[in-house]
C-alpha cells in the first residue's frame, strides 16, 4: 500500500517534469518572439511545440508521463517592412518570427494548471503518509 | 499476534491498499492530463463481497524460481475501469482535471477515515489487555 502511494508520488514528479519541460519551451518561444534571421534569405526563429506521451515505467508498473518529442511549429511567418534590418531581403521585408504571444501566453498558463494538479498529487500523498506514520502513535 | 487474522482488521487494510492502488491510478490520470488520445481510469469500487470474502480462498499460483513470473492479475489485485463516454477534448484526451482533483480528495478523506477507524480499534484492543489506550 504504502508502494501505490510511492508510486503515485513518481507519477506526479514525471508529470512534474514534462510541464516544467513545456514551460522551458513557451519561454524559448517567447524570448524569441522578435529574432529574424541575420542575412537575407534565411529563416527567422520558427515556433517550437513539446508534444506529450503516456509511457509505461515497466519498473513502477504504472503509466507515467514524458516528453514525446519538441517539434517546429508549423505557420506562416510574417513580412514587416524593414529596410534597415541586416535580414531584409531586396524590398525592404524582414521575415518575421510564427510566435503569437496570445498563443504563447495560453500555453503558459494550461502548463501552469497543470503542474499545479501534480504538486496536488505529491500533497495528498504526501499527507496519506503522514497519516500512515501517525498509526504507530498508537 | 497477527492483527490481519482479525477480520475487521483484514477488511481495514485491504481498503487502504485499495485507496493506494486509487492514488496511484488518480496520479496517472493527472499526470496525462495534457496527453493525446489518454483515456482517464479509476479502481473499480469495492464491494462488501470484496471485504468479507478475504484472499484466503484464492489460489495462488506458486513460483519454485526468482525467474518466474507471476500472473499480471494476481489475487487481490484490484480492476482497473476505463472511463465510459464523458467529455473528450480536441485532441482525444478524457481527463477532466477538476474531476481528478474531487477524486483526489475523496481519496484522501477516505484514508483519514480508514486510519482513525484502524486506530480506534487498536485502541478496543489495547482496552482489554488493560493498557491505557492513549486516546
Amino acid at each position: 500500500m504504502g508502494m501505490d502511494i510511492d508510486k503515485s508520488m513518481q507519477v506526479a514528479f514525471a508529470g512534474l517534469n514534462a510541464q516544467g519541460t513545456r514551460l522551458r519551451v513557451v519561454a524559448e518561444n517567447l524570448a524569441n518572439a522578435e529574432s529574424t534571421a541575420q542575412s537575407p534569405g534565411g529563416e527567422p526563429y520558427r515556433r517550437k511545440i513539446v508534444t506529450f506521451q503516456s509511457m509505461l515505467d515497466k519498473q513502477l508498473g504504472v503509466t507515467t508521463v514524458k516528453v514525446a518529442k519538441v517539434m517546429p511549429g508549423v505557420g506562416e511567418f510574417e513580412r514587416r517592412f524593414d529596410p534597415a534590418n541586416p535580414g531584409a531581403d531586396a524590398e525592404g521585408y524582414v521575415l518575421m518570427p510564427n510566435v503569437n504571444p496570445l498563443l504563447e501566453l495560453m500555453d503558459m498558463h494550461e502548463a501552469q494548471r497543470s503542474y499545479q494538479a501534480n504538486l496536488n498529487t505529491i500533497d495528498a500523498a504526501k499527507s496519506m503518509i503522514s497519516r500512515t506514520i501517525d498509526l504507530l502513535r498508537g | 499476534m497477527d492483527l490481519s487474522k482479525i477480520p475487521l482488521f483484514e477488511a481495514i487494510t485491504k481498503h487502504m491498499s485499495w485507496i493506494g492502488e486509487r492514488q496511484s491510478v488518480l496520479a496517472q490520470n493527472i499526470a496525462n492530463a495534457d496527453t493525446p488520445g489518454y483515456t482517464a481510469a479509476d479502481v473499480k469500487k469495492l464491494s462488501f463481497a470484496d471485504l468479507v470474502g478475504g484472499t484466503g480462498q484464492h489460489l495462488q499460483m506458486t513460483t519454485t524460481s526468482p525467474a518466474h513470473v507471476q500472473p499480471v492479475n494476481a489475487a487481490g489485485a484490484f480492476k482497473l475501469e476505463p472511463q465510459q463516454g464523458g467529455e473528450r477534448a480536441p485532441n482525444g484526451n478524457s481527463v477532466q482535471l477538476e474531476e481528478q482533483m474531487m477524486k483526489l480528495s475523496d481519496n484522501v478523506n477516505d484514508y483519514a477515515l480508514t486510519t482513525s477507524l484502524y486506530r480506534q480499534q487498536l485502541g478496543l484492543l489495547k482496552m482489554v489487555l488493560g493498557k491505557s489506550s492513549g486516546g
